[in-house]
């Protein structure tokens, strides 16, 4: 069987790995070079925050996150692996913890009501520190009095992943990078291949393969900023609530922490700007001085694409499965949705030999 | 047919509601629906920067078929809300704008001097003017002598869901202006916060967070419908005067003498 994966976002990179796991043969295209990648996942932090995401999102994404999170050291395991030089990916599951400045102590009350109303489920996975025991698991965060531990969250390394990602796909898949793929060829390969699958992404924004009952895809604007701070202490992500502008921070391997994101209903690329920077990096310092001397890397920007209900949905029409609106869900919902296209080529498969 | 009047357009809903921080657009779509709102406002401010990759946000806004007011919140500057207000007219095709123009961030008051300049400016550039502004009696007729016909006095701090911090002042704005246009903006937080300010005489709420960020926002929407009616309602029916005795609803046949303990 063959089969053509559009896009090396999260999902075409995870859906691409898992059939060549089944021994499918696969030929991955992607617009930008495949080492170069210049996508919401490069962009983005890499945390795994399925309980905060229960207050925006509908339950089955925080179910589907949970599994996901329990998923992926298997498949960063399975990757390095296929991995030619056989590196490990960085993944922690040390939970996540949400704060808020004093002054904005209402908005800590709105979590604990949203919390409590909407997780009843995974009450279990929440944990209210006082500030003894949020400075003890966390010194850095003495300017806090009180925090919500949510303990089933985590991150991962999306730098690496991409890396180490990208080598075993070259040594395991026909790669044609470079190529952007319009709607037409994107047909056209539906007469070489067994199946197509569609993860452009933000690529298919005003593109789209077929109309999606909770379409049109759009973009959301995500801003975030890295800096490299030795000095700084953080073992896991934070998020810093606010009334208008809720910030994490996350902490990376090497001294690098990730500041984002904010979210700006638009699909345009152009470079951050003041006022996200200043938000950003004024909530950085305040939550610890620490960070003042941290050197800026870099600033950059991500488009997510999103359904109408923020919602990720797989759809199939003429041999083209369309994966596609994982919002700033994407490595929560990646293996969950990559699952999905793997699962409906095998089963077709085997229906198709039946 | 008792209809809120904005400038040359009617409705008969008399509840205005923000377009922000839902948790999802359908579910944007869906409050709209219910709160029976005819008029929404929308912000492009943090879109100015790239209009064409906003196109698929304002089709968003134009599929929920109700008018549009654009607003300029967040503007600090006349600049900045002039600005704003062109691309907004020119995008949404209207001449009404919500100008909002901020004098402290901490609070979100609106700048009274630079608002009523504004003002100005925008009327002559024919704009159809909504000033945000506080609830003092003074820079709000000055406003209205300017040519605005709908002023948005606020309840409380923006998104700070603490209703209406002077009642007496909204009283005050709706006797000493009878002929403006009064729309309560900001701060309203719970249903019986709407109710209260249409109990005043007030001719419409807007708001945006009581809906946007409550657990429910759908069936807030629809508390929200319900309780801006039943102000308006209880308004127009003329309400009964506080008494400082009990007055018997029932005629008190059976008892022959007034009992006096």
């Amino acid at each position: 069987m063959k089969v053509a994966v559009v896009g090396a976002g999260v999902v075409g990179r995870l859906a691409a790995l898992q059939l060549v796991n089944k021994g499918v043969a696969v030929t991955l295209f992607e617009k930008t070079p495949l080492s170069v990648p210049h996508n919401a996942a490069h962009v983005s932090a890499g945390m795994l925050c399925p309980i905060s995401e229960i207050i925006h999102a509908p339950k089955e994404v925080a179910q589907m996150g949970l599994w996901g999170v329990a998923q992926w050291p298997k498949l960063l395991q399975q990757l390095q692996l296929l991995d030619p030089q056989q590196e490990p990916v960085f993944f922690q599951a040390k939970g996540s913890l949400v704060v808020a400045f004093d002054a904005d102590r209402q908005c800590f009350a709105q979590l604990k009501s949203d919390l409590t109303t909407k997780a009843t489920d995974y009450a279990a996975n929440i944990d209210w520190l006082t500030e003894n025991e949020l400075h003890q698991l966390e010194p850095s965060l003495h300017n806090f009095k009180q925090a919500s531990f949510l303990k089933p969250e985590a991150q991962l390394c999306n730098r690496a992943f991409l890396a180490v990602s990208t080598r075993a796909l070259q040594q395991h898949c026909v790669i044609y990078d470079n190529q952007e793929i319009s709607v037409s060829k994107l047909q056209q390969l539906t007469g070489e291949y067994d199946w197509v699958v569609d993860a452009r992404g933000a690529n298919a924004i005003g593109q789209e393969h077929h109309q999606n009952p909770v379409g049109p895809l759009r973009g959301v604007r995500g801003e975030v900023i890295r800096v490299h701070c030795p000095e700084a202490t953080l073992s896991r992500p934070v998020r810093v609530l606010h009334p208008r502008h809720a910030i994490y921070i996350v902490p990376k391997p090497g001294g690098e922490f990730v500041i984002g994101a904010t979210e700006v209903e638009s699909s345009s690329e152009h470079n951050i700007t003041v006022k996200s920077t200043l938000e950003l990096l004024s909530t950085l310092y305040s939550v610890n001085p620490m960070f003042s001397e941290a050197r800026v890397l870099e600033a950059s920007v991500g488009i997510r694409a999103a359904y109408l209900d923020n919602v990720p949905n797989v759809s199939i029409r003429q041999r083209v499965i369309v994966a596609n609106g994982l919002y700033r869900h994407g490595w929560l919902m990646g293996p969950a949705i990559a699952n999905q296209i793997v699962d409906h080529v095998i089963r077709r498969e085997s229906e198709n030999i039946a | 047919m008792d209809l809120l009047r904005i400038y040359d357009k009617r409705y008969e809903s008399r509840l205005i509601l923000g377009t922000s921080r839902y948790p999802s657009p359908a579910i944007m779509q869906k409050a709209i629906i219910a709160s029976g709102a005819q008029l929404v406002t929308v912000s492009l401010r943090r879109q100015q920067s790239n209009l064409a990759a906003a196109q698929s946000y304002v089709a968003l806004i134009n599929a929920a078929q109700v008018d549009v007011l654009p607003n300029t919140a967040g503007c600090e500057s006349e600049q900045e809300a002039i600005t704003l207000a062109r691309m907004s007219r020119e995008i949404f095709a209207t001449d009404l704008i919500k100008l909002e123009i901020i004098g402290d961030n901490y609070t979100l008051q609106p700048d009274m001097e630079k608002t009523l300049s504004c003002v100005v400016k925008l009327i002559k550039e024919g704009f159809k003017v909504l000033p945000y502004c506080t609830d003092d009696l003074v820079a709000c007729k000055k406003l209205i002598d300017a040519g605005c016909e709908v002023i948005m006095p606020w309840g409380s701090p923006i998104g700070s869901g603490k209703g209406l911090n002077n009642p007496y002042q909204l009283a005050v704005l709706r006797q000493r202006l009878p002929e403006a246009t009064i729309v309560v903006d900001a701060g309203l937080g719970k249903p019986s916060h709407a109710t209260g300010a249409m109990e005043l005489g007030c001719d419409a709420v807007l708001l945006n967070t009581a809906v946007a960020q409550a657990h429910s926002p759908e069936l807030m929407a629809e508390a929200f419908c319900h309780a801006v009616k039943a102000g308006r309602y209880g308004y127009k029916a003329g309400a009964i005067q506080a008494q400082e005795f009990a007055t018997p609803s029932t005629a008190t046949i059976g008892m022959p003498f007034r009992v006096n303990e």
